[in-house]
């Protein structure tokens, strides 16, 4: 039962981030990802981390790509309108990106499973899960927020400085695309 | 997971949805009274005695409707859309707490059952993720009908409630912090012995926010740009008949209900009375049958702060004009954002500085529990009210001078 939800989770964000790459239509791409987002909640879920599962819900599934949707109704993007460019040097990037996504993932699953001979499954997911059950209780909100507030502030505030950086960009480009657009019925002294 | 647990998660799961799906003609047969009342007309009164079928006549009629799709929708997604409004809207449901905590014995050993459909201990973020994943049931609506009403109702809901969901949730923490938990039997259990300790007196702002952007979030009227008639047709429902409009409707109203359901349980003390009465005392009898007096009278408070609201919601929507969207949009972000931030701020001072003791300099000399921020409240609608009269005073005067 344990190991068919497992598989049911992980089966479906697989196949809903592989349609995301390989739709071409951009708006079945986002409803997908947002599928993925979901799925992504529910492989939190089952490892027992309840708080980052909702927030997971919450701030990816709800709120951002809510806003990716805006965005794509807003623009009516079309399959025609992308402009084909030439494809070697983003392959050569997504390659390399691709292999140090594998050592990360590898190095991660080795140092959490202890892997050093091939064991059931079954067995495993019930240790696994027996070992997270344990940990979800010493994982309630106030130890995450504890860890959040204490060992991870840096990391934390700078994340947050790196999301405003993205905003400013934002209203920058905006700015001055408008600047732009105004430019030729501007009066000289308004500038000043 | 046993079969205790099996057996009241199932009577749980179809016992509870039944409250608002019963309710839901009642609330929309009462809305159209009252609104009938405050336009003086007398609302229906054709259909049975004081118009009391009507509501069944309107959903047997939409059973019935022809199910229409226009050219070019995509079917998929179209017949989605509905689904996913009141399945989300009926998990917001499954939350709120419809009464205390009951316990039986069962096999030998006593358990306990909580009398809302899930009993987490995160629960209120759970009902914030999953009003936020409602959002899609009306964009996919909006797109998928190829229309460009549909649409443009969608995108503005889109915004809408992300902005309000903002509030929602700022002020939410305001309560959150209060309680020192996210479990709803926890912050009803934090607002136990009478009216007074209902947290609306400790957060009167965060109350006023909570209501107003849940109005917003349900998309009624003043705000429900989404569908505004005279711009937009229908909204994002323009190309929808039948049981799949029947669908969003009843959506509506369950989110209405569990909205109000929400305010009770966050501002108003849940399920408890005003005043602490031990009603299941002075009768006595057996255990069980205080438990299910207890059970039957958590129901009744519950069920008559959330009819107030919604008498409120539906005085509302006859009495105020609908906002225009910058208005909406200025509001959200200009007004409402700026003073939950500043309350979230207030309340965690307060708390850090006084923890949960009673807030020497936070509260109203001789009242306890109720927070200064009344003071301030009154003085500042006390101030507008006064402000719009002498305004409209000169400008009487003016205008009579001119003639």
């Amino acid at each position: 039962m344990l190991i068919f939800t497992y598989s049911m989770i992980f089966a479906i964000t697989i196949v809903s981030a592989l349609i995301v790459i390989v739709s071409r239509n951009t708006f079945y791409s986002a409803i997908s990802l947002i599928v993925t987002m979901i799925a992504i909640a529910g492989n939190f879920l089952m490892m027992r981390a309840e708080l980052i599962a909702l927030v997971q819900l919450l701030v990816y599934a709800g709120a951002i790509m809510v806003l990716f949707l805006f965005v794509i109704m807003l623009l009516n993007l079309r399959e025609e309108e992308e402009t084909p460019r030439s494809l070697m040097p983003r392959k050569i990037a997504g390659l390399l990106l691709a292999m140090i996504f594998i050592v990360q993932a590898a190095y991660i699953t080795l140092s959490i499973f202890n892997i050093d001979s091939v064991r059931d499954p079954i067995v495993l997911t019930e240790e696994f899960n027996a070992s997270q059950e344990k940990r979800a209780e010493e994982t309630g909100v106030n130890a995450f927020a504890e860890t959040l507030f204490t060992k991870y502030m840096i990391p934390f505030e700078l994340t947050s400085v790196l999301l405003l950086a993205a905003i400013v960009g934002a209203v920058a480009v905006g700015l001055k695309e408008d600047k732009r657009q105004a430019a030729p019925d501007a009066p000289q002294a308004n500038l000043q | 997971m046993d079969l205790f647990d099996l057996i009241t998660s199932i009577i749980k799961g179809l016992a509870f949805p039944l409250i608002p799906l019963t309710l839901v003609p009642v609330i929309v047969l009462f809305e159209r009274k009252i609104i009938g009342w405050v336009q003086e007309r007398p609302g229906p009164n054709r259909v049975g005695p004081w118009g009391v079928v009507q509501a069944v006549a309107d959903a047997a009629k939409l059973i019935f409707k022809e199910d229409l799709r226009p050219a070019g929708a995509i079917a998929f997604l179209h017949t989605l859309a509905p689904a996913l409004t009141i399945v989300t809207t009926f998990l917001t449901l499954s939350v709120v707490p419809f009464g205390p905590k009951l316990s039986f014995e069962f096999d030998g050993v006593m358990r306990t059952v909580s009398m809302s459909v899930l009993d987490l201990n995160l629960g209120l973020v759970f009902f914030l993720s999953i009003t936020s994943i409602s959002i899609y049931g009306i964009i996919l609506a909006g797109w998928s009908s190829n229309n460009k009403y549909s649409l443009l109702g969608g995108l503005r809901s889109s915004a809408q409630m992300v902005s309000y969901e903002i509030n929602l949730s700022f002020t939410l923490a305001c309560v959150l912090i209060l309680a020192g938990s996210f479990d709803v039997y926890d912050i009803v259990e934090a607002q136990q012995g009478g009216f007074l300790n209902w947290f609306i007196w400790r957060q009167p702002l965060a109350f006023l926010l909570f209501f107003i952007a849940q109005i917003a979030e349900t998309n009624r009227l003043p705000f429900d740009l989404p569908e505004g008639e005279s711009e937009l047709t229908g909204g994002f429902h323009t190309e929808y008949s039948g049981m799949k409009f029947a669908m969003f409707f009843m959506a509506e109203y369950i989110s209405m209900f569990v909205m109000a359901a929400l305010v009770s349980v966050l501002f108003l003390g849940g399920f408890q009375g005003p005043v602490a009465l031990p009603v299941s005392e002075w009768i006595g009898g057996p255990a069980w049958l205080t438990q299910a007096l207890n059970a039957l009278i958590g129901l009744f408070w519950l069920i008559a702060k959330i009819a107030g609201q919604i008498f409120f919601m539906i005085w509302m929507r006859a009495t105020l004009p609908r906002l225009r969207y910058d208005q909406l949009m200025s509001l959200g972000w200009k007004v409402m954002f700026e003073l939950a931030t500043i309350n979230l701020i207030y309340t965690a001072a307060v708390q850090l500085m006084f923890g949960s003791n009673p807030m020497p300099l936070f509260t109203i000399p001789f009242l306890g529990t109720i927070s200064v921020q009344w003071i301030v409240l009154f003085a500042l609608g006390a101030g507008v009210i006064a402000g719009v009269e002498l305004l409209t005073q000169a400008y009487r005067r003016r205008t009579l001078n001119a003639c």
